[in-house]
């Protein structure tokens, strides 16, 4: 198309109205400030030729002066296809729109309203639109020839058709047109399955197939889980009617053993009385039989017993005999022994008396020896004792005065001679040397008496207050605190020494010592005198006891002399020759007793056998009369015992044996009748009674839920679940051969389409050469750099820049500047290509916002030579970089 | 005494591969039904036995057991005889037998809920129904207990359902029925259902009818039932097969390379079918490739549209004819190469397709990856049937823009 001229009203900054052209046919500069309304007038242009009339939408309203509701209203004379047309178009109030074409020199209206748009739609190859305002993908070729501001850096996509048409032209390849309407169809279809991006379409075949055949599954996944819950409910009543049926063949059996237990128990108690019956004949029976054998068998022995005690007696008289005789000699035997020991104790008796008066004279000698010599101990003893007396008076009148004591005491007067030493040698010392015999005090001492012409030394410490009788006091002072101090301690010394020696009773410590030696000496002399005095007491002990022994040697001496009637003339052999005779005497008697202890013995063993002798007899004589006795009792016992029969016992134990044996008989016959186990069978009966109200009950709950089980399955097994399932799988099957259709033939469109495309956009690669020569001479001349080539896709987008396709820089990577170059540089080569078929318009606006001054002069000198094909309107609020080229254009208000 | 033996009616079965056509395909068989009781009327036979599987499952619905009962109904002097079989098991209280319909259904009609003996005519019938889906054991075990306990010289007819135990050709846990199973119970005759087509075993005194309506492709001796007349116990007993069958389940094969040949083939296909072709389920298979498939599949379909069912397996590619080839080499160059790209993933794929026009460069997997991957097709769903139909897409396309 060529534009002639445009008029705008009441449209973004214009309130009023606007006129620019005409244009020239080739390069038009239009050079006005910002917001005068440049890029309003292509913008409401393209709204004019593309959308509706009637369209409100924001994009239309945009228009609009802000805080108006003017009515933006454009008028634009043009030419395309040959003819010239005027369009006039207001928006959003009364709304209308007129093409007309210009006929024989008149505007000759075209088409009025929608029919207006639809023309215009055709004439520029627009695309249909709903409701809202146009895209820039439905403005065909005024989509990549018409440059809006902020569109110098950005080539629209391709893929609309117009974009399709003009790559195919700029490619120079001959796009095959079946294959083109091919593409289309395959596409057209395909979206009618899916959208462009793959996904399912909603509302098509495909997606309602899936939606059916998803209600389809949930309606089967519905019914598995009723048989699933119907296959559990038959599992579960399966189970439950096992069960019953087990339980109800144990409550019948549990019934037939009851009544089997039962019967058996009625038999088993007829049975049991009969037994009673028999068991208490049995009893007699065997207690006859018993109280009989026992008889039988006490007379067997009786008679056994008769007859040995018959036999025994005569035995017993001849034995009695014997043991008489026995007796008789043992009896004489002993009387010889008795007379033997009488005799023999006699003679010991006569040498016991020989022995005891030897042993006293013995005595008697040992005691007068002995009173010989505690006499001259005796003297001795008293020496000692009065020697010892005498020390411990002398002991007793010596101060008690200890080690410890006197040596405490000379420690302090070796102290208090020390202390008068330092005392004098730091105290006071006062020299007195009286011319006469006079008395002196000094304070807190006692008065000392002072001799005439004798230097008298008086120490004292600090001061010293001395009286002198008859003439005055005289107080001296030292001043010196230390020998205070120290004749203070050395008069506490002196006192505390006259202390102790007052408690000894000592004058001096030379006296103390001196006592201290003879007290110990004595002491000494006195453990001696003890000891010597022990000696001499012996086992004694004390001098009391000494003379006690000597008292009782003596009383002894005079009870022997009366015992043994010594006389005074009478020799009294030695004792030695009486310690002779006493050993002789005691060697005979010890042989006597001997003797008489053999005898003893003899005599104890003969009465012993006597007395075992004289039992034997005893118990023969006893025996004896035991045997009579006895017999006399077994006698009367048979006799008692055959009393008891009238019949020979022999005949009644027979008898009694006979009816015991029938009486066991028919006890155990009547035994073998009875069951093994008939004491438990009441309790078995107990415990069956109670097994079977156990199964009753189990049972009972069984069939409960048996029954409740059958109702539930009766129910959904007349819900006809198969048949559901069946009308819904034979829809699932149409449902899915839908789907798989639906899915085979898009998909099947989609691979058809796809491959046509690749194929043919390989194609343009192929032939991209031409086009890529041309971009890369218009950048150089642009640039001025002839080294570099532009290199494009196979969807005819620049890729980049380079020496070569592998050194080349990206588009993306590229200066603004040498973006919007490049931008440009297409927009030409697309204007050029398509001007080859129909006149074209080219608008740059404000496009080379990024472009040196050098690289835009050589653009001015591009921009010249396209205007002479081509008409380009340029819009820019720097007039000075256009100044000398193409018409310059003004607006011009109406 | 004379008895009509059928089994297998299988009575509401689904036909899923049919789709909408299930309902008339079941609606058939009991038209079926009606017929052998109406045979069994006219040949006055003293019973009808069904040897199990008179319904398809236990949970058909309650106006299928409504419609049976009202054919049984229009039968009132002809005794009945149903046995449970292993599709309708008479399992428990949800089994079709312990509905009302049954429990209270018309007198003549008596269904084996257990092993039992009744009189009939001359004879007994003994039944051995089943009681689940699957077993081990032989169900005609239950037959010889029963029939030694009947009095000799009575004619003994067993009824019973099971698989034949024939090494390798049955299902252990599909009730085995021992070969020698009429013999061994000393039975006269022993009706078994189970197997859908006509079998004979221990000298023709066991008989399995199959399924009186066929219900796929494969059966080739099924479509009947059997009128079975016993003049005394010990006789063999004399056996029609009579077909009763509505329906005839028929499969063709048809090649549509050849033009000519096809309208032949198809001929042939239609004179098969006979008149009754409304009685005809019918599977073509139609295979080969000519660019006039699509017409002849029609053709097929106007050709079968009498058919009470037609199936056709379109297995045909859309094909060139040789001056197409040449015109698209030729005038068309980027068509040609996608048909060889086409032809290319076929090949990929593991199918050939020899009548793409030939390119020097072809399409790698690759390469088709990522195509696909712009409309978010996985390579690993695609399969040829989609690639034959970006073929047919392009092709009818191609020609519709020619025409």
């Amino acid at each position: 198309m060529i534009l002639e001229s445009l008029q705008l009203c009441h449209a973004g900054p214009i309130r009023r109205g606007l006129v620019l052209g005409p244009f020239s046919s080739g390069l038009n500069i239009l050079c006005a400030p910002n917001e005068s309304g440049k890029s309003t007038l292509i913008k409401t242009a393209i709204r004019a030729f593309f959308d509706r009339h009637t369209c409100k939408d924001a994009e239309i309203r945009s228009l609009q002066p802000s805080g108006t509701d003017l009515s933006p209203t454009i008028k634009i004379s043009f030419w395309i296809a040959g003819r010239k047309y005027l369009l006039q178009k207001n928006f959003l109030v009364a709304p209308r729109s007129t093409l007309s074409e210009w006929v024989r020199d008149q505007w000759e209206p075209v088409a009025e309203g929608d029919k207006a748009d639809q023309r215009l739609l055709e004439l520029f190859q627009g695309i249909q639109t709903g409701r809202g305002a146009s895209k820039a993908a439905h403005w065909g070729l005024l989509r990549f020839l018409w440059t809006q501001q902020g569109e110098a850096l950005a080539w629209p996509d391709w893929a609309v058709p117009a974009g399709q048409q003009i790559r195919s032209r700029l490619a120079r390849v001959h796009l095959d047109a079946r294959v083109e309407s091919l593409i289309a169809g395959l596409w057209e279809e395909y979206l009618v399955y899916f959208t462009a991006s793959g996904q399912v379409k909603t509302g098509g075949p495909l997606k309602l197939a899936e939606i059916e055949l998803e209600s389809l599954n949930a309606g089967l996944a519905s019914i598995e889980s009723r048989k699933k819950n119907l296959e559990e409910k038959q599992n579960a009543y399966r189970n439950v009617e096992s069960a019953v049926t087990r339980l109800e063949i144990e409550s019948k059996d549990h019934e037939i053993r009851g009544k089997e237990l039962r019967e058996l128990a009625i038999k088993a108690e007829n049975q049991r009385r009969e037994l009673e019956k028999f068991e208490s004949e049995l009893q007699g029976a065997k207690e006859r039989l018993s109280r009989v054998s026992r008889d039988s068998e006490r007379l067997s022995t009786l008679q056994a017993g008769l007859e040995q005690l018959t036999r025994a007696q005569p035995v017993l008289v001849e034995r009695l005999a014997r043991a008489s005789e026995e007796e008789a000699r043992i009896s004489g035997l002993t009387l010889f022994l008795e007379s033997d020991v009488e005799r023999q104790d006699q003679a010991i008796g006569v040498l016991s008396q020989q022995a005891s008066r030897t042993r006293c004279l013995m005595d008697r000698s040992r005691v007068l020896l002995e009173l010989e010599q505690s006499s001259h101990r005796q003297n001795r003893i008293y020496e000692q004792k009065a020697l010892k007396e005498r020390l411990q008076n002398e002991r007793a009148g010596i101060p008690s005065i200890t080690s410890a004591s006197l040596a405490a005491m000379e420690k302090i007067e070796q102290t208090i001679r020390e202390s008068e030493i330092r005392i004098s040698s730091v105290g006071l010392r006062l020299e007195i040397n009286p011319d006469k015999d006079c008395s002196v005090s000094l304070t807190g001492r006692d008065p000392e008496t002072l001799q005439a012409k004798t230097v008298k030394v008086l120490s004292a410490s600090q001061k010293v207050e001395v009286t002198l009788h008859g003439w005055g006091t005289v107080v001296v002072r030292s001043g010196s605190t230390e020998a205070q101090k120290m004749q203070e301690e050395l008069d506490a010394e002196k006192a505390r020494i006259q202390k102790m020696l007052r408690d000894l009773c000592v004058e001096s410590t030379l006296q103390a010592r001196q006592f201290l030696e003879r007290d110990r000496e004595i002491s000494t002399r006195i453990t001696v005198c003890e000891s010597t005095l022990g000696a001499l007491l012996g086992s004694n002990g004390s001098v009391e006891r000494f003379e006690q022994t000597r008292k009782k040697d003596e009383l002894r001496l005079q009870t022997l002399d009366k015992e043994l009637q010594v006389t005074a003339g009478e020799k009294v052999p030695s004792l030695l020759e009486l310690e002779t005779e006493d050993a002789r005497i005691g060697l005979q008697a010890r042989s006597l007793d001997v003797e008489l202890k053999t005898a003893r013995l003899k005599l104890r063993a003969v009465r012993e056998e006597f007395e075992r002798a004289r039992l034997q007899h005893a118990e023969i004589l006893e025996a004896i009369r035991l045997a009579k006795s006895q017999e006399q009792t077994v006698r009367q016992q048979i006799t008692d015992l055959r009393g008891r029969y009238e019949e020979n016992i022999d005949r009644a134990l027979q008898n009694s044996q006979n009816l015991f044996a029938e009486a066991e008989a028919r006890f155990n016959y009547a035994r073998s009748l009875l069951p093994e186990n008939y004491l438990t069978l009441p309790e078995r009966s107990k415990r069956l009674s109670l097994a079977s109200e156990q199964v009753f009950q189990e049972l009972a709950r069984n069939r409960n839920v048996l029954a409740q089980a059958e109702g539930e399955l009766r129910s959904m097994g007349a819900e006809g679940v198969f048949a559901s399932e069946t009308f819904l799988l034979e829809k699932k099957e149409l449902s899915l051969e839908r789907v798989k259709t639906a899915r085979t033939r898009g998909w099947g469109l989609r691979i058809a389409h796809d491959l046509l495309r690749r194929r043919q956009a390989e194609a343009i690669q192929s032939v991209l050469a031409p086009l890529e020569s041309q971009l890369s001479s218009t950048f150089a001349e642009i640039s001025g750099d002839h080294h570099r080539q532009v290199f494009l896709n196979q969807e005819l987008e620049i890729e980049g820049v380079g020496r070569n396709r592998e050194e080349l820089v990206p588009f993306e990577g590229l200066s603004q500047g040498a973006k919007e170059q490049l931008i440009l540089s297409l927009r030409l080569a697309v204007a050029l290509e398509l001007r080859e078929t129909e006149p074209q318009l080219l608008v740059l606006d404000d496009v080379l916002v990024n472009t040196d001054a050098a690289r835009q002069s050589r653009l001015l000198e591009l921009l010249e030579q396209g205007g002479q094909k081509l008409q380009i309107l340029v819009m820019t609020c720097h007039p000075e970089h256009y100044r000398g080229v193409g018409k310059t254009l003004a607006l011009t208000d109406c | 005494m004379r008895f009509l033996h059928s089994a297998d009616w299988q009575l509401g079965a689904r036909f899923s591969q049919f789709g909408a056509k299930g309902v008339e395909l079941r609606r058939a068989r009991l038209a079926t039904l009606l017929q052998a009781l109406k045979l069994a009327r006219d040949r006055s036979v003293d019973a009808f036995i069904v040897a199990g599987d008179l319904f398809e499952d236990n949970q058909v619905e309650e106006s299928l057991i409504g419609e049976t009962l009202d054919l049984f109904a229009q039968f009132p002097s002809l005794p009945i005889f149903i046995l449970p079989g292993n599709h309708d098991p008479c399992s428990g209280p949800d089994s079709i037998w312990e509905r009302r319909s049954f429990t209270a259904c018309p007198s003549h009609v008596r269904v084996f809920r257990r092993p039992e003996a009744v009189a009939c005519a001359e004879g007994f019938i003994i039944a051995s129904p089943l009681r689940q889906k699957v077993s081990t054991i032989d169900p005609s075990l239950a037959l010889d207990s029963l029939s030694r306990g009947l009095p000799d010289g009575a004619i003994k007819v067993g009824v019973t359902h099971g698989a034949m135990a024939i090494p390798g050709n049955h299902q252990p846990q599909d009730f085995p029925i021992a070969l020698n199973a009429a013999s061994r119970a000393g039975l006269d005759y022993l009706a078994v259902g189970h197997w859908h087509n006509w079998q004979l075993y221990d000298n023709d005194r066991i008989v399995m009818p199959g399924t009186p309506e066929p219900d796929n492709f494969e059966q080739t001796r099924s479509g009947y039932v059997a009128l079975v007349e016993i003049d005394e116990s010990g006789r063999v007993p004399r056996v029609e097969q009579v077909r009763v069958a509505g329906l005839s389940w028929k499969v063709w094969k048809l090649d549509v390379t050849d033009g000519e040949n096809f309208r032949k083939e198809l001929s042939s296909c239609i004179r098969e079918a006979g008149v009754e072709l409304t009685t005809v389920v019918a599977r073509l298979e139609i295979n080969g490739s000519n660019c006039d498939a699509v017409a002849m599949i029609s053709q097929i379909r106007e050709q079968f549209a009498p058919a009470f069912c037609c199936q056709i397996q379109d297995r045909t590619s859309q094909a060139l004819t040789p001056i197409e080839i040449e015109s698209i080499q030729k005038e068309h160059p980027l068509l040609a190469q996608v048909l060889s790209d086409i032809s290319a993933m076929e090949n990929a794929l593991g199918t050939t397709h020899a009548c793409a026009p030939s390119a020097e460069v072809t399409l790698s997997v690759a390469e088709f990856q990522d195509l696909l991957a712009r409309g978010k097709i996985d390579l690993r769903e695609v399969r040829p049937l989609h690639l034959a139909q970006a073929r047919s897409e392009l092709l009818t396309l191609f020609q519709k823009g020619g025409s």
